[in-house]
């Protein structure tokens, strides 16, 4: 975690193809210094103030946890006391949380890392074909809510629901459900299966960046093509599989919807359900002291994986294998086993997908939970639809609308004073910006909402009260998205030579000139670019809006949710399936959008 | 001594700089001064890391330097460590960077014509339109005008660098290794093309280059840097002729190399013993006294190569053919003199062998001498 992670961010930050950036320079120029004095250098005191209060906004929500866990009861008013960390581990029930939570996440990686690494090695390195289609069909993949997926496998498989079940113990005359998706497995599958769309896309833009000769000098030294695989893409792919595999951790330790809707009836518990749990307490009784220890915990977890992550990018760089040519190795024909490439591809996207978007849209014309057959087919209506209570869902799209347009507006603005200042200025600090703003990426953002949410609710100045408002919403969402934000424009301001803003200086052209007519134009696909993702992510997240939302603040997916876990299951579905019919058009934008651009950088700031 | 000198574009006294590499600090300007004449084109050579480039940012203002003054056009722009620095916008000069840095996002007219849109003195459309033209006229772009900059060839977007460099009629063009991102032929072609331009408009320019043939075709005067430090300034010929340390006999063109004394001294001829025999020197710049540890510098193209003994040539030195190379249209010839390798380009149709003896003539004004031993030569001192 020092400047470096502008070049070490588990995502990848593919913006464009150099299509912005001047010819590079060849020859052999005199070695300048790192931070090189644009043209609008002058602007860097200025702007270095100004990001200072989101940085310390993000800092300081760390840091109220870290306080709170020494507090009785985890309350602001509560005295010192170390009683937390000893009830945090001496408390079994929270000991098997902390145990859940690592299989969920063993669980969750496993699936995502197979399912994600084979299609990239299938789309990057054989002659399988349907690049673009697959890009686009894991882009999609990403912005489809978990709890979509949580719900649709529910219906498949629950021991007793599902459908899948069902009809297995009626064909096979069992007594008992012979899959159980309702288990710590189950839901780490499931979460593997959503963030295995995460791990293909950084998995291929890490073999896209790979240098192909490298793989094609092991074939020249003989070597079979699954033999080079093995022995030369593989191990070549592995620092951003690790990178892929903390950053998938991160959001799958983070995330509420799969856990909640998969674990909560059944009273299985991960960090996320365990936290929300302390949020919204069954009874009265508040006691935020443990769950801020067992936070201040994954804090010093994140950080630390995160710095060992760092170090273990430090020493691979020795070998380093970036072209960043783009030049592509000859591909592995697949031959005979091409059935297999199909069923495997077509599999995932049948079960991850298909299935699951079938299941939720059948039950959403169903009046009760009904396994699909000719019987039910004569219960289908649009009941669920017609008697939603339009005035609660309608008050769930304004919140979200909002969401969409100010988090990502805010965080967008930030997170370009923030590149500006860490690529561009000569500042000494600058990269403890880089740092900071990488922080909601490298810790749980569920850790910063719980803050959010304990800080709002007992620190509000005056008679202005924060919580349960749509800023804090708004700005806790947009703090978050700053990683995101952050790391294009990182990407974005290094691919512009910075001779491109010099020229503007010298050409007479004051610091806000150079910016105005220069720097902004030319980021403006990354601009655009970033804007939309975090509009969309703004869309399907329900871990922020959940903790921190109130009765007036609910988002679409809340209401689902809240749908969800007051047993109107046939309403929820209805929510969720008018939710993916809305979101359609503002993907099909993003995909035209970006059609021009590689389709990296997915994946960030879920 | 400097002060009659502030009238002219540019006066660089006593810069420093160092910057932080690491632990250590290096100096990348080491105590630089020079000054440049009006319509002069005045060189910066040395190879990479010499410090000639960041003495063009200081003077550009993208650059702060540590110390030293730099005066364009008489005004002080840069003067001493956190005392007056003029912004690179407000100093009245014009660049061409390495990479060109145009835009891509403007047509080939905006990137010309950002210039004058950003200047304090607004002109009319009207205006502007005209002084663009005639700009792209000069750097032979007219009827480019609505094209997209990045439509254009390297060599294009080189000479648009150059028109929007000269748009705004600058006292001083800063040029930083423009040629070196086009392909060799092109390079030449260019090379011409910019020296042309530049006295045709008579504007005075700093040209940074690596590349000897570059500084030497182009130059009016070249200064020759080496870790931070001017090592030799003067005219091209000057430069290749009479290199004054071993380092820029080395760097500019290739030099063969011999150790000698002196054995008989003064001013003007100088007659020197060397190993492989007697060496008259025609004409040698300082004076030299019997005793004077030296090294003769002879460039390759003086030398002759005799098959047989030439007695009635004077300064021929034995030698041995330790490999002949055919390049085409001459022969490169690698000899042994004494414990020195030399090389030496000859008549493709000398009939030479390996291991064959073969006798050197070196021409008493091709040789210059340098002080110092074999290893010395290579400080300016």
């Amino acid at each position: 975690m020092t400047t470096d992670t502008q070049h070490s961010q588990p995502v990848p930050a593919t913006t464009g193809d150099g299509e912005i950036s001047a010819p590079p320079p060849v020859g052999a120029p005199d070695p300048l210094p790192s931070g090189r004095l644009a043209g609008w250098g002058a602007g860097a005191g200025p702007l270095a103030a100004v990001i200072t209060i989101p940085a310390v906004l993000i800092v300081g929500l760390l840091v109220v946890v870290v306080y709170l866990s020494f507090k009785t009861g985890g309350l602001p008013g509560g005295t010192f006391t170390t009683s937390n960390y000893g009830d945090f581990f001496g408390d079994s029930q929270v000991w098997e949380v902390a145990r859940n939570t690592l299989v969920y996440v063993a669980v969750t990686l496993a699936t995502a890392l197979l399912f994600g690494t084979t299609l990239a090695v299938l789309v990057e390195r054989t002659d399988f074909g349907w690049e673009k289609t697959i890009n686009a069909t894991m882009v999609l993949r990403i912005l489809i809510p978990g709890f979509f997926t949580a719900m649709g496998w529910i219906f498949l498989f629950h021991p007793r629901i599902g459908a899948i079940n069902t009809w297995l113990m009626d064909l096979f005359g069992l007594s008992k459900a012979p899959i159980d998706i309702v288990s710590l497995g189950g839901m780490g599958f499931v979460e593997g299966l959503g963030l295995s769309a995460v791990v293909f896309i950084m998995a291929s833009s890490s073999l896209r960046a790979m240098d192909g000769s490298l793989e094609e000098a092991s074939r020249a030294s003989g070597a079979s093509a699954l033999m080079t695989l093995r022995r030369v893409t593989l191990p070549l792919m592995v620092p951003s599989l690790i990178g892929a595999s903390l950053f998938t951790a991160t959001i799958a330790v983070s995330s509420l919807d799969i856990p909640l809707i998969m674990g909560l009836g059944d009273r299985v518990f991960v960090f996320s359900t365990y936290l929300y749990v302390a949020t919204h307490p069954a009874s009265g009784v508040t006691d935020y002291g443990v769950p801020a220890a067992f936070s201040t915990f994954m804090v010093v977890i994140a950080l630390g994986f995160s710095w060992l992550y760092t170090r273990v990018l430090r020493s691979t760089r020795k070998y380093q294998v970036v072209t960043g040519k783009g030049y592509r190795p000859v591909t592995m024909r697949l031959g005979r086993w091409r059935w297999a490439a199909w069923l495997f591809v077509g599999g995932y996207f049948l079960w991850s997908t298909i299935l699951p978007v079938l299941m939720v849209a059948w039950m959403s014309l169903q009046p009760f939970v009904r396994v699909p057959s000719a019987d039910a087919l004569k219960t289908v209506s649009l009941d669920n639809f017609r008697n939603l209570d339009w005035d609660y869902v309608l008050r769930g799209v304004a919140t979200t609308v909002k969401l969409m347009l100010l988090a990502p507006t805010i965080a967008v603005a930030f997170s370009l004073a923030f590149s500006l200042v860490v690529v561009r200025s000569r500042l000494r600090v600058r990269f403890l910006y880089d740092i900071v703003a990488f922080l909601p990426q490298a810790v749980p953002q569920l850790i910063f909402a719980f803050s959010a949410f304990i800080a709002a609710l007992y620190w509000s100045p005056g008679s202005f009260d924060l919580y349960g408002t749509l800023a804090l919403l708004v700005i806790v969402m947009a703090m978050m998205q700053l990683a995101f934000g952050t790391r294009m424009f990182n990407a974005g301001l290094l691919q512009i030579h910075a001779e491109l803003e010099e020229a503007a200086a010298m050409s007479g052209a004051s610091a806000w000139a150079t910016f105005r007519r220069v720097t902004l134009p030319l980021l403006r696909p990354v601009v655009t670019y970033s804007w939309l993702w975090l509009a969309l992510l703004s869309f399907r997240d329900l871990t922020v809006p959940t903790i921190l939302g109130s009765q007036d603040t609910l988002t679409l997916s809340a209401v689902s949710w809240t749908l969800y876990n007051s047993g109107q299951v046939g309403g929820s579905s209805a929510v969720t399936i008018l939710m993916v019919a809305a979101m359609l058009p503002a993907v099909l934008l993003f995909l035209f959008v970006t059609r021009k651009r590689s389709v990296g950088a997915g994946g960030g700031a879920l | 001594m400097r002060e009659q000198g502030l009238g002219h574009p540019l006066v660089v006294e006593h810069l420093r700089k160092t910057f932080a590499d690491r632990a250590a600090r290096v100096k990348a300007i080491d105590d630089v001064s020079f000054e440049v004449r009006d319509g002069e084109l005045y060189t910066l050579l040395g190879p990479s890391g010499c410090g000639k480039t960041s003495t063009l940012r200081a003077v550009a203002g993208l650059e702060h330097p540590d110390g030293g003054r730099i005066s364009i056009a008489g005004a002080v722009v840069s003067d001493g460590d956190g005392g007056r620095f003029v912004a690179p916008n407000k100093r009245d000069t014009g660049m061409v960077f390495q990479s060109y840095g145009i835009w891509p996002h403007m047509t080939v007219f905006d990137n010309a014509a950002f210039p004058l849109q950003v200047g304090k003195v607004k002109l009319s459309k009207a205006q502007m339109r005209e002084r663009v033209e005639r700009a792209l006229a000069i750097v032979r772009l007219a009827g480019y005008e609505d094209r997209m900059a990045t439509q254009l060839s390297g060599g294009q977007q080189q000479r648009l660098a150059l028109a929007r460099a000269l748009i705004r009629q600058p006292k001083l063009l800063l040029l930083d290794e423009p040629l070196s991102n086009l392909d060799a032929k092109l390079r030449e072609a260019m090379r011409a093309e910019v020296a042309t331009l530049q006295q045709e408009i008579g504007v005075t320019t700093l040209y940074v280059t690596h590349d000897q043939d570059e500084a030497l075709s182009m130059s009016s005067r070249i200064a020759v840097m080496s870790e931070g430090r001017i090592i030799q300034e003067g005219t091209p010929r000057e430069i290749y002729e009479r290199p004054a340390t071993r380092f820029v006999a080395d760097f500019v063109g290739t030099t063969n190399f011999l150790d000698a004394s002196v054995s008989r001294g003064g001013n003007g001829a100088v007659t020197l013993t060397t190993e492989v025999g007697e060496l008259t020197v025609g004409e040698s710049t300082g004076s030299w006294k019997v005793g004077d540890v030296v090294v003769a510098a002879v460039r390759p193209e003086s030398l002759r190569v005799h098959l047989a003994p030439a007695p009635e040539a004077a300064n021929v030195l034995d030698a041995q053919v330790d490999r002949v190379m055919f390049v085409g249209d001459s022969l490169d010839c690698h000899l042994r003199v004494g414990s020195r390798s030399w090389v030496t380009r000859q008549d493709p149709r000398l009939p030479m062998e390996q291991g064959q003896r073969v006798w050197v003539e070196v021409p008493g004004d091709g040789l210059s001498l340098i002080r110092g031993g074999s290893e010395a030569g290579a400080d300016a001192a």
